[in-house]
C-alpha cells in the first residue's frame, strides 16, 4: 500500500502509536544517558533527541496527510519557536492534502452542487493546478466565458480534524516545551474547522473585496451558484505566486513596489476593516503583470473589535516614545480577564512588552526599512517571539494579539526573502 | 393482440418502477403481483407475461440500471482518458448515485439478489454477465494502454470487483455519514489499495504460487500415489504367490 492513508481511526491511530512509543523510546534512552552526560554533551544529546524526535513525528504525519498535515503546516507558522530541527522536517511537510483524482473530483462536485461538472460548466480541468487547504483548486471555464478556480475539499475531512489533533497531541509529548503547544494546538483545530468551511470563506472574500476595493490589490469574485459546503468557485486570477515570481529575478524596485502593496493591504485591512487575511504564506500572494497583487486563500480570516484595533495602533507610538505607563496601560488592554498577576511577574511582563517594542519601533525610525540593510532584524524578531511564548504561562494573552502579531511577523519575514525596502510610517500607527 | 417492441418495452420498465414503489413501501414480501401489475395499468395476468415471479422484476431493476450506468460512465467527458482506477471509481460512484433515489428498494432487495441461491442463480447470471463486461472492458483498456500487466485471470480479477461491489452497496446502505460520504472515502481509498495490487501484479502472482504449489504437491503426491500402486502391482503376484504358495503347502 505504497501511497494508501491509514483511513480508520484506528489505523490512523496505530500509525501515531507507534510514533509515540518510537518517541517515548528515544526520551527514554535520552533520560537514562542523561546523569552520565557533561552538561555540553547534555545539550547535544538533547538536540539529537529533538532531531530524532521530529523525524520521527513527521514521517508518522506523512502517513497521515490530511488534516494532520495542515497542521504540521501550521505549526510550522509557529517554527520560530520549535527548535531548528523539527523546523526543517516541517518544512517538507508544507502543502500537501490528500490527491482528489479526476473520478473523485467529479463526485465531489457532483455531490455538493447537484450535477456533474460537465452540466454545470462550459469545461472543467479533473487535474487540479494548485493545492489548497484540505483540497485542491481546479481550473474551470462557466458557461458565460468566465474562467474560475474551483476549489474542492476531500470529503470527511471535516470529519477528521478533531481526532487528527487528538492523536498529534499523544504523539508530540517528547517535543521540547509540550505543555505551552497545548493552546496551539486548540488554535490549531479552531482554525483547521475554520479552514473547512468554505461558506465562511465566500463571505470573507466578498467583505475584502468590497472593503479593499480601491487598492492595488485584486481579490477574485465568487460564483455563489457554484458555491456549497465542500466546493468554492471564485474567478480566476492570473499571476505569480510569489515565490516562483522573486525566482524569476525581478529588479529592487520591482520587490519594493510588491512589498509596500501587501504591507499597505494589510493596513488598510486591519484600521479599515478590523479584519486581516492572516495566512501569509507566500502562495496566496499572486503578483500580477502590472505589479499589483491577487490576494487568495481566505481560509484564514481573523476580524478584531474596534477597541482592540485602536489599542494596537498605539503601539508603535509607544514604542517609539512612550514611557513605563503607556506600557501599564497596553499591557492592561492586551492581556485577556485573568487574576492579577504579583508585582515582580507584571514587572518582567512589561519588560517583555517593552523589549519587543523596541524591536517593533526600528520600523518606524527611517521613512523605509530596508530589510537588506537590517539582517539582524528577523533573527532578533525570532528570539523575541520565543520569550514572548515562554510569558504565555504568566499571562493570558488576548489571542487577538497573539494572532495578529503572528501574521505581522509573517509578513516580515516575507519581506526580508524579498530583500525590500518598505515604509511602515502610516497615519494610523505612526504619529510623529 | 400483438403488441409493439417499443410498447414492451415501455411496459416493462412500468412494471418495475411500480415494483420499485410497491416494494419501498411495504416490503419485498409484503408487495403482489398483483398489486403491481395494476399500479402499472396492466391486466392482472399481463404482467406474468414479462416477469414470472416478483425477484425477477428485482434482478431486472438491477440489470437495467448496471445497463445504464455502464452507458452514463461512458458519457463522461475525457472518460477515456481516465486511467483504470478512475475508470472503476467513476462506475462505482456512478452505480451508487443511481441506487440513491430508490435507496430503500435497494436496501430491502439488495442482500437478497446478490446472494440469491440455486432457484434465482439463473436469475443473477446475466445480472453477473454485465458487470464482469464493464469491469473486463475498463481492464482491457488498461492493459492496451500499457498501464497494468496483462491479466491472466481476469475472470477471476472481475470476480474480485464483483464482491468488493457487493460489499461496497452493503456498506454504503448502512452508511450513514452526510452524503454518504464515508463510503466515497472508503471507495477511494480502497481502490488505492486494489491498484496497489493489480499494478503489483500480486493476483497473476498469487496464481504462479498456487500453480507452483499445485505442480509441487499435487505432483509429489501423484508421484507418491503411483509409487503405492506401483507396490501394489508389485504386491499383487507376490500375494498370488503367496496363495499359490498356500496351495501349494495344501
Amino acid at each position: 500500500m505504497a501511497d494508501g492513508i491509514p483511513k480508520s481511526k484506528w489505523e490512523r491511530g496505530a500509525c501515531v502509536g507507534k510514533t509515540a512509543t518510537g518517541l517515548g523510546a528515544k526520551a527514554l534512552a535520552y533520560l537514562s544517558r542523561k546523569p552520565f552526560l557533561t552538561h555540553e554533551k547534555r545539550a547535544q544529546a538533547r538536540k539529537s533527541l529533538d532531531q530524532e524526535s521530529a523525524a520521527l513525528l513527521f514521517r508518522s504525519l506523512g502517513m497521515l496527510r490530511g488534516a494532520a498535515l495542515k497542521a504540521a503546516q501550521f505549526l510550522s507558522l509557529e517554527t520560530d519557536l520549535l527548535p531548528p530541527e523539527i523546523t526543517q522536517e516541517l518544512g517538507k511537510a508544507c502543502h500537501q492534502a490528500p490527491p482528489i483524482n479526476r473520478a473523485l473530483a467529479r463526485k465531489i462536485v457532483g455531490t455538493a452542487l447537484g450535477r456533474p461538472p460537465e452540466e454545470l460548466f462550459a469545461s472543467f480541468d479533473g487535474v487540479a493546478f494548485a493545492a489548497a487547504s484540505l483540497g485542491q483548486v481546479h481550473r474551470a471555464v462557466a458557461r458565460d466565458g468566465q474562467v474560475l478556480a474551483v476549489k474542492l475539499q476531500y470529503p470527511g475531512i471535516r470529519e477528521t480534524i478533531e481526532s487528527d489533533i487528538r492523536l498529534l497531541r499523544a504523539a508530540a509529548w517528547t517535543l521540547p516545551d509540550h505543555r505551552l503547544l497545548d493552546p496551539v494546538f486548540e488554535e490549531i483545530q479552531a482554525r483547521l474547522l475554520e479552514e473547512v468551511d468554505y461558506r465562511r470563506e465566500m463571505e470573507n472574500m466578498a467583505f475584502f473585496r468590497e472593503g479593499l476595493a480601491p487598492d492595488p490589490v485584486i481579490i477574485p469574485a465568487c460564483r455563489p451558484e457554484f458555491c456549497a459546503d465542500t466546493v468554492l468557485a471564485a474567478q480566476y486570477l492570473d499571476g505569480m505566486p510569489l515565490t516562483d515570481w522573486l525566482d524569476t529575478g525581478p529588479g529592487q524596485q520591482q520587490r519594493d513596489r510588491v512589498a509596500q502593496t501587501i504591507q499597505d493591504i494589510f493596513v488598510s485591512g486591519l484600521y479599515r476593516l478590523h479584519g486581516i487575511h492572516a495566512d501569509p504564506n507566500p502562495g496566496n500572494f499572486l503578483v500580477r503583470r502590472d505589479l499589483s497583487v491577487g490576494l487568495v486563500d481566505f481560509g484564514c480570516v481573523k476580524h478584531f473589535d474596534p477597541q482592540f484595533v485602536e489599542l494596537y495602533g498605539r503601539l508603535a507610538a509607544t514604542a517609539l516614545h512612550g514611557g513605563k505607563n503607556d506600557y501599564l496601560s497596553l499591557l492592561a488592554g492586551f492581556q485577556g480577564d485573568c487574576p492579577q498577576a504579583s508585582p515582580d511577574i507584571t514587572q518582567r511582563l512589561i519588560e517583555e512588552l517593552q523589549a519587543t517594542g523596541a524591536w517593533i519601533a526600528r520600523l518606524y525610525r527611517q521613512e523605509t526599512f530596508d530589510f537588506r540593510d537590517n539582517p539582524d532584524f528577523i533573527p532578533a524578531g525570532k528570539r523575541r517571539m520565543a520569550a514572548a511564548f515562554k510569558m504565555r504561562q504568566y499571562m493570558n494573552v488576548n489571542p487577538h494579539f497573539i494572532f495578529l502579531h503572528r501574521t505581522r511577523y509573517g509578513l516580515l519575514r516575507l519581506f526580508e526573502r524579498m530583500g525590500a525596502r518598505v515604509g511602515f510610517r502610516n497615519p494610523y500607527e505612526y504619529r510623529p | 393482440m400483438k403488441i409493439s417492441e417499443d410498447r414492451k418495452r415501455e411496459n416493462r420498465g412500468r412494471i418495475i418502477r411500480s415494483a420499485v414503489d410497491a416494494m419501498t413501501e411495504k416490503g419485498v414480501k409484503g408487495a403482489t403481483m398483483r398489486e403491481i401489475a395494476r399500479a402499472a395499468e396492466l391486466g392482472d395476468a399481463t404482467i406474468y407475461n414479462y416477469f414470472p415471479t416478483k425477484e425477477a422484476i428485482i434482478h431486472a431493476y438491477y440489470e437495467d440500471l448496471l445497463a445504464d450506468c455502464a452507458e452514463r460512465v461512458k458519457a463522461i467527458p475525457d472518460f477515456a482518458d481516465y486511467d483504470l482506477r478512475e475508470q472503476l471509481q467513476a462506475f462505482f460512484d456512478t452505480l451508487l448515485e443511481a441506487f440513491l433515489p430508490d435507496r430503500e428498494f435497494v436496501a430491502n432487495t439488495f442482500g437478497t439478489m446478490a446472494f440469491s441461491l440455486t432457484a434465482d442463480y439463473q436469475l443473477l447470471r446475466p445480472l453477473r454477465a454485465r458487470f464482469f463486461r464493464v469491469v473486463a472492458d475498463m481492464f482491457e483498456g488498461a492493459v492496451a494502454a500499457g498501464e497494468i500487466p496483462e491479466q491472466a485471470f481476469q475472470e477471476l480479477t472481475c470476480q474480485c470487483f464483483w464482491d468488493y461491489f457487493i460489499g461496497m452497496v452493503h456498506y454504503w446502505i448502512h452508511d450513514r455519514s452526510e452524503h454518504f460520504q464515508n463510503t466515497t472515502v472508503l471507495i477511494d481509498k480502497s481502490l488505492d489499495l486494489a491498484m496497489g495490487f493489480i499494478r503489483a501484479d500480486i493476483l497473476n502472482k498469487a496464481m504462479d504460487m498456487a500453480s507452483f504449489f499445485f505442480r509441487n504437491h499435487i505432483m509429489s503426491r501423484l508421484d507418491m500415489f503411483r509409487d503405492r500402486m506401483d507396490a501394489l502391482q508389485v504386491k499383487k503376484p507376490s500375494v498370488g504367490g503367496r496363495r499359490g504358495r498356500r496351495h501349494s503347502e495344501k
